[in-house]
């Protein structure tokens, strides 16, 4: 019976070894770069809805701040559209249009809307 | 005495191997360990947003809820399945034309606060009940 010389030589382990272990680099990196984009992505979009809720909160005080003024003088303001502005960011607004009602302000819309107005091929 | 070299040879690669692997698992398992705390960080940060928008919603939409205290203040908090707790808090303004609301609302897991916002409603006074 012919006896077949062992195949596992000098060197064969550190190949193994190497393959293992830029496998396991490679995985680990990739993984490790998902998640920091992941929460990156994360916090932009929660301080995206904090400035809104922070433009929002001026934009009602403006609101109230304008019934106030036309309660203490009613003859000063017209019957048009009135438009209120906040900035939510460097490209959002937030924007709300008034007309009078009696003696405070209606709500015609209330929105949020690009900041440098939109075109046909944005 | 060839073979023996040889065996020893295969034996001295094992150990050098092995120490190599430890070493460099080491190092994958600490970044390993860092994307799952980056992961668990986001996914406590996406919950709280979600939660805390939810919650501001409703409370512009019923400032009052289900009534203010003597100081015109309303706490109002709930957790989640998932052990975040987020809480508001409303106190109410008297403006000459209605109601100011200011909401400060917060979500909390084990302790640590996660995320901290501010908003409020103004209410004219028909809307404010007056």
């Amino acid at each position: 019976m012919k006896r077949f010389p062992a195949r596992a030589g000098v060197g064969s382990s550190s190949i193994l070894l190497i393959i293992v272990v830029l496998c396991l680099t490679a995985f680990s990196t990739l993984a490790f770069i998902t998640a920091r984009l992941d929460l990156r992505l994360t916090r932009e979009t929660v301080a995206g809805a904090e400035a809104y809720y922070a433009a929002d909160a001026r934009m009602q005080e403006r609101l109230a701040g304008a019934d106030a003024a036309l309660r203490s003088n009613p003859d000063a303001a017209g019957d048009g559209v009135y438009r209120l502005t906040e900035s939510v960011s460097d490209r959002l607004q937030l924007t709300a249009e008034l007309t009078r009602a009696g003696l405070r302000y209606r709500i015609l819309s209330y929105r949020t809307e690009p900041a440098g107005g939109w075109t046909g091929n944005d | 005495m060839r073979e023996q070299r040889r065996f020893s040879l295969v034996l001295i690669e094992l150990v050098v191997v092995i120490l190599f692997f430890a070493l460099s698992a080491t190092a994958i398992l600490r970044m390993i360990a860092a994307a799952d705390a980056y992961r668990r960080k986001s996914a406590d940060e996406t919950e709280a947003m979600t939660r805390l928008t939810d919650l501001i919603e409703c409370v512009k939409a019923d400032p009052e809820g289900s009534g203010l205290d003597a100081s015109g203040i309303r706490y109002q908090e709930e957790q989640s399945e998932t052990g975040l707790l987020c809480a508001v808090r409303v106190i109410r303004e008297d403006r000459l034309t209605g109601a100011m609301y200011r909401i400060e609302a917060f979500a909390m897991r084990g302790g640590e606060t996660v995320l901290t916002w501010n908003a409020a409603q103004y209410a004219p006074e028909t809307e404010a009940g007056q």
